[in-house]
């Protein structure tokens, strides 16, 4: 294969992309969105989505529905506005001060964006977990607990310690750390930090679950027991998961959404997506000719 | 393509977990209180901190203001050479030892001549400052022409009556008596009512040195004695400071003399600037036989007390240049020390100066360690050199502060006002040069 | 040659020595003809190792000197002094020797000084003079021999570089060392006078006594006069002042510090911060003028109103713990904001989001993520800060009293330790009356209290730091 060089990838400018070798694209600014970006059943849904850094423009037009009960990937090279898109989706972004969110997101068709939406519910509607894994300086009980305790989910110690315990059962750590819950979380391995988040996320009972490269900071094995965990959450919780790696998208998710450059691409059934993509730019892609 | 998105969204029926969002519904109302609550305490903190601030400021304006002016009284004095008891007005002896004090009693008794009684006349005389003889006398050396003549000259008046003037309302009333007598009210009231007393701008408190006397106390001789003390400080701090600086961080080796060193330095930083002044005392005073009250042991003891600032400063202005640059010197063949001599340290100045100027504001404002090295004596003469006796301004508002006269409190928060303005404008070069010379990497 | 004009003299030579240096390198190199090529260092290396041989000894020689010649003189002036006046005991043999000084500076015009002391004064000036004129020739040979020395060994193979980098490392480790020299000389200063004291105070009659009244020791002769030197009143009413601060600045620094970092905007935050550290350079002296003069009458006037109010009979002492404690506190809120600040700001970012990522709200993340990972942070804080209200001293001078009541009424007065270390030292004082050395004594409790405290709060802050780096 060819070895192809970009000449321009800076996500503002990018009027022009020059690949040398065969030409896949002039102007991305023209992409519209190939495949299915839309169910019937959509859990959320979002359209024209435009996100702003200051000056900058992160995300361009992006619409995309995330339907019930569904694991949804998103790949694409590094800045192609796919994490920045998922944080939107439980308004994460409103920590960031410079950063400014156009177009219609829905959440059940409730406008997440709503100046009157309280985000604290919206939250715990839909939960996420984080690229690194982010146990609290705290037992592992506590970490799992926070999250029902803050939101006055129980009244009673026993029903805690019963949320406690099913969660750990569902993030599948509950084996490993029945014994020792009251031991700090931080204590543990990377892999059981991440299913500790993973617990406290699912702990507060979300609709939907936003993944941000669950696996990134993690060995192989433990990636592995993060994806049977996504598997058997897709059960119960509507997932969308931002992810480097194109095999866990293959492996997770039902639907795979592509980004380039901020622009969604192409949207399809994850094994279309990777046996015989819509678009030449997906296409090139997953066959690794950028990343 | 998104027109008939509409109807395919569908809002799912409470199925499946109703009960959490509902829970969390019903218990945001008082989280939000919670977090109200929580923020309200924050915006409290910061609104008594900054009070306290203007509280204290204004405190201290409202209460010094008034000592940047002075009460002087006119008095119709008789300069003739028999009045001043001289025989010959070209001799520089006779003119300064002439009986000047006594032209003033003189003009005192003229303008109330119904006074008698020693103890009642001695109440008069006090009218005006002990010091208006000297005031006479410099009038009378600078021209002597004015011997012969009767003149109206304006003295300063003493701090009781100053006080009285100042606090007194136009009309006259709501003034602060405090140990007058009615009779005095009278003298003073009938002075007013001429014209013959009125305030001027305080030239004494800028070019005097201390006094028991206020109205003739000034901060000159504090001043000068701070910035002599300030001088040894910063010419001993600055550059011991940035050369310890320069060995932690660019030579020291990670070991554990090196780490017994930084305790030393971290630990001195937080050390009770008392505990500086015994040092000083034991050491330099009592050890070495130096001398006490001097500005040069009140350099090394305040020197000893900054450096830690100083070095610590100047070693995060050192770790600020990036090491690329030393890699790029080291690399075209400079040796340690010229990466360090031409480019680690001018690029690292800006710094380490701004270390130094916060140093020397805090060495501006000590008080406690230079009292235990006894600057703290009353000296009147302004000191001509390092090893002068001096005082310094915070002990000289340390001093007057414990002053029973009234009038010594205001010019006590004039002192502070001063000794605050030099603080602020340290302050604020600090600021402008971290803000002018600093390089972002 | 006073000594200015001999250092002044002393730059001279080095400069001169540092030009002849370069010039002899320069001249060497010349000779062979092929530039400064066959020179090991370049000429600068060459000037500057004359420099250094010309300078560092005989600025150490007048250094150690002008240190050491005051002791020297006064011995050999005792021995010239009569028998009867050298077994003087030591205190009163010192006045003499103040009073010969006097004489000698020529300060006491008036009384006729006894014939003994004329002589002594007149020897002491020739024994200074000669000490001068010594310190002169002697710096100024060594300076001059030492160049010359260094001079004729310049040769183009020498190594000057090597040689002149290692001579500034060593000034700069020398320099660095001072921070040891200082935490040295404190403890040998604090310590061995302490001993002296408890030579006449037992230990535990210092560290548990509750009584302390140090006038009384004046008269040593008087019987049963040993004084009291019981510290615990002193220890009670720091505490006491030092509590109240912390009351104070603790949760006001903290919360302060928790609005400016996590809900100010930028704006907000700029013009807040630098007024709250406007408080921090406030000198303490002005803080105590504020407490005496302001707070304190204050604190007394309206406490006095109340308590007629209610009907009791109370009386605030106008010397309160109370308002010493509170404008202390105000002076450390800037200090605890902004360490309480670093601290608060180290805590990972992530933190934050996993628990707005579960819907907390922002103070339920302060309180129940961002304060507890930070908590070792900021009790490494608040320790500094109570380090700091011990060892604080002006506000106290000015605003707490003398009186050394063993009391947990903030309305009453009471005294401390930096108190007493003031008023046992300012004045004239005689360096072997329990009185003074009592003062060492409370110096060395207070040097230990505080090192302990910063010791153990910088380790705490230090780990803190290292678990989030």
């Amino acid at each position: 294969m060819e070895a192809i060089a970009e000449k321009k990838t800076d996500i503002t400018e990018n009027r022009e992309i020059e690949v040398t070798g065969e030409s896949v694209i002039k102007d991305v600014e023209s992409i519209e969105t190939v495949g299915l970006p839309f169910v019937d059943n959509a859990k959320m849904s979002m359209r024209d989505v435009n996100v702003f850094y200051g000056d900058k423009q992160a995300i361009f037009n992006v619409g995309l529905d995330i339907g019930k009960h569904e694991v949804v990937a998103m790949i694409g090279p590094s800045g192609c506005g796919k994490s920045t898109f998922l944080r939107c989706l439980n308004r994460m972004n409103d920590t960031i001060d410079i950063c400014r969110v156009d177009g219609s997101l829905q959440l059940e068709g409730q406008d997440i964006y709503d100046p009157k939406l309280d985000v604290v519910p919206l939250r715990a509607r839909v939960g996420m977990v984080f690229q690194k894994p982010n146990p609290f300086p705290k037992s592992i009980y506590d970490n799992v607990a926070y999250g029902p305790r803050v939101h006055g989910l129980v009244s009673r110690r026993s029903e805690l310690d019963e949320i406690v315990e099913t969660s750990l059962q569902k993030a599948g750590l509950w084996e490993e750390v029945k014994d020792r819950l009251q031991a700090p979380g931080t204590g543990l391995s990377g892999g059981q930090q991440q299913r500790l988040c993973i617990a406290r996320t699912i702990a507060v009972s979300p609709e939907v679950i936003l993944m941000d490269e669950p696996c990134s900071a993690l060995d192989p094995i433990a990636t592995a027991k993060i994806e049977e965990l996504i598997a058997e959450l897709s059960e119960n919780f509507t997932i969308a998961i931002v992810t480097h790696s194109m095999q866990q998208a293959a492996r997770v998710s039902n639907r795979t959404a592509y980004f380039h450059l901020g622009k969604l691409i192409e949207v399809n059934d994850t094994e279309k997506v990777f046996t015989n993509p819509d678009h030449d730019l997906t296409e090139a892609y997953i066959t690794g000719r950028f990343g | 393509m998104n027109k008939d998105q509409e109807q395919i969204m569908t809002t799912e029926t409470s199925g499946q977990k109703p009960n959490t969002i509902d829970l969390v519904n019903k218990n945001l109302a008082k989280r939000y209180r919670a977090e109200k609550r929580f923020r309200f305490y924050g915006l409290a903190s910061i609104a008594f901190g900054v009070l306290c601030l203007v509280f204290l400021f204004t405190d201290i304006i409202g209460k010094g203001h008034s000592a940047f002016l002075q009460t002087y009284v006119k008095l119709n004095v008789d300069l003739s050479a028999e009045a001043l008891d001289i025989s010959d007005i070209n001799d520089p002896n006779q003119l300064a030892g002439a009986n000047y004090q006594g032209v003033l009693k003189a003009a005192l008794r003229e303008r109330f001549p119904e006074v008698s009684g020693r103890r009642t006349k001695r109440k008069l005389y006090g009218t005006v400052s002990n010091g208006a003889g000297f005031e006479v006398r410099q009038m009378v050396e600078a021209d002597p022409s004015l011997i012969g003549q009767k003149i109206d000259v304006w003295v300063h008046a003493d701090d009781d009556i100053d006080t009285y003037y100042k606090s007194r309302a136009a009309d006259g009333s709501g003034a602060y008596t405090g140990r007058m007598s009615e009779q005095q009210i009278g003298w003073i009231e009938a002075l007013i009512a001429d014209g013959a007393i009125e305030k001027r701008f305080n030239t004494t408190f800028f070019n005097a040195g201390d006094s028991r006397e206020p109205e003739q106390a000034g901060i000159r001789g504090a001043i000068v004695g701070s910035l002599l003390t300030l001088l040894v400080t910063l010419a001993l701090s600055f550059p011991i400071g940035v050369a310890a600086a320069v060995y932690l961080e660019e030579y020291a080796k990670k070991n554990k003399f090196t780490e017994f060193i930084e305790v030393n330095i971290n630990n001195l930083a937080a050390v009770p600037s008392i505990i500086f002044g015994l040092l000083g005392l034991a050491i330099f005073i009592n050890f070495f036989e130096m001398p006490r009250s001097i500005p040069l042991v009140g350099g090394f003891v305040l020197t000893l007390m900054t450096l830690p600032t100083i070095i610590i400063s100047s070693r995060a202005a050192i770790k600020a240049v990036p090491p690329s640059i030393r890699e790029a010197a080291l690399g075209i063949g400079a040796s340690k020390m010229q990466v360090i001599l031409h480019h680690v340290l001018p690029l690292a100045m800006p710094g380490m100066l701004t270390g130094a100027i916060i140093g020397m504001a805090q060495a501006l404002g000590e008080t406690a360690p230079l009292l235990m090295i006894g600057m703290v004596a009353f000296i009147v003469d302004v000191p001509g050199g390092i090893a002068d006796p001096a005082t310094v301004l915070p002990v000289q508002i340390f001093l007057w502060s414990d002053s029973p006269e009234r009038a010594f409190v205001e010019r006590t928060s004039a002192a502070i006002m001063v000794l605050l303005a030099f603080l602020i404008t340290m302050n604020a070069l600090a600021v402008w040069l971290r803000k002018r010379l600093e390089r972002r990497w | 040659m006073d000594t200015s004009t001999l250092l002044a003299t002393l730059m001279i030579l080095i400069a001169v020595a540092y030009v002849l240096g370069r010039g002899r390198s320069i001249a060497l190199a010349d000779t062979s003809g092929r530039g400064y090529a066959n020179l090991n260092s370049l000429p600068f290396y060459y000037g500057m190792l004359t420099a250094l041989w010309c300078g560092i000894p005989s600025l150490v020689l007048v250094g150690a000197w002008l240190m050491f010649d005051a002791t020297i003189i006064d011995q050999l002036l005792i021995q010239q002094l009569p028998d009867d006046i050298r077994s003087l005991p030591a205190a009163e043999l010192g006045l003499v020797l103040n009073t010969i000084n006097n004489i000698a500076e020529g300060n006491m015009v008036g009384s006729e000084p006894a014939p003994y002391m004329a002589a002594a004064a007149d020897t002491l000036n020739r024994l200074r003079t000669t000490s001068q004129m010594a310190m002169t020739v002697a710096a100024v040979t060594c300076g001059m021999l030492l160049a010359i020395f260094a001079w004729i060994r310049i040769n183009p193979a020498q190594k000057a570089r090597l040689q002149v980098e290692t001579a500034f490392k060593l000034i700069l480790l020398a320099c660095s060392m001072i921070a040891i020299f200082t935490t040295v000389g404190i403890v040998f200063s604090v310590i061995f006078e302490s001993l002296r004291f408890f030579q006449s105070v037992p230990v535990f009659d210092f560290l548990f006594g509750l009584h302390w009244s140090p006038q009384m020791a004046i008269r040593a002769d008087q019987v049963g006069s040993s004084g009291a030197f019981g510290a615990i009143p002193l220890f009670a009413g720091t505490m006491l002042i030092s509590v109240i601060a912390l009351i104070v600045a603790v949760p006001t620094g903290l919360m302060a510090a928790i609005y400016l970092s996590e809900y100010a905007s930028a704006r907000v935050r700029s013009m807040v911060k630098p007024l709250l550290e406007v408080l921090a350079g406030i000198p303490t002296v002005v803080y105590g003028f504020f407490a005496a003069l302001t707070v304190a009458p204050f604190i007394r006037d309206s406490g006095a109103w109340t308590f007629e109010f209610l009907g009791l009979q109370m009386a605030i002492s106008s010397e309160s713990a109370l308002a010493a404690g509170l404008v202390m506190g105000v002076m450390i809120i800037p200090f605890v904001s902004s360490l309480s600040d670093d601290v608060i700001n180290a805590v990972p970012q992530s933190l934050r989001d996993g628990s707005f990522g579960l819907g907390a709200t922002q103070s339920e993340t302060i309180k129940q993520v961002v304060i507890p990972a930070a908590l070792p942070g900021i009790v490494g804080g608040v320790l500094l800060a109570a380090s700091r209200a011990i060892g604080e001293t002006m506000i106290v001078v000015m605003a707490a009293g003398l009186a050394a009541n063993l009391t947990a009424n903030p309305l009453e007065s009471v005294t401390t330790v930096t108190v007493q270390i003031v008023t046992l030292l300012v004045g004239d004082q005689e360096f072997d009356s329990p009185k003074t050395l009592a003062a060492f004594a409370l110096g060395l409790m207070l040097f230990v209290v505080t090192l302990a405290l910063n010791y153990f709060a910088l380790h705490v802050v230090k780990k803190y730091r290292e678990q989030y780096e």
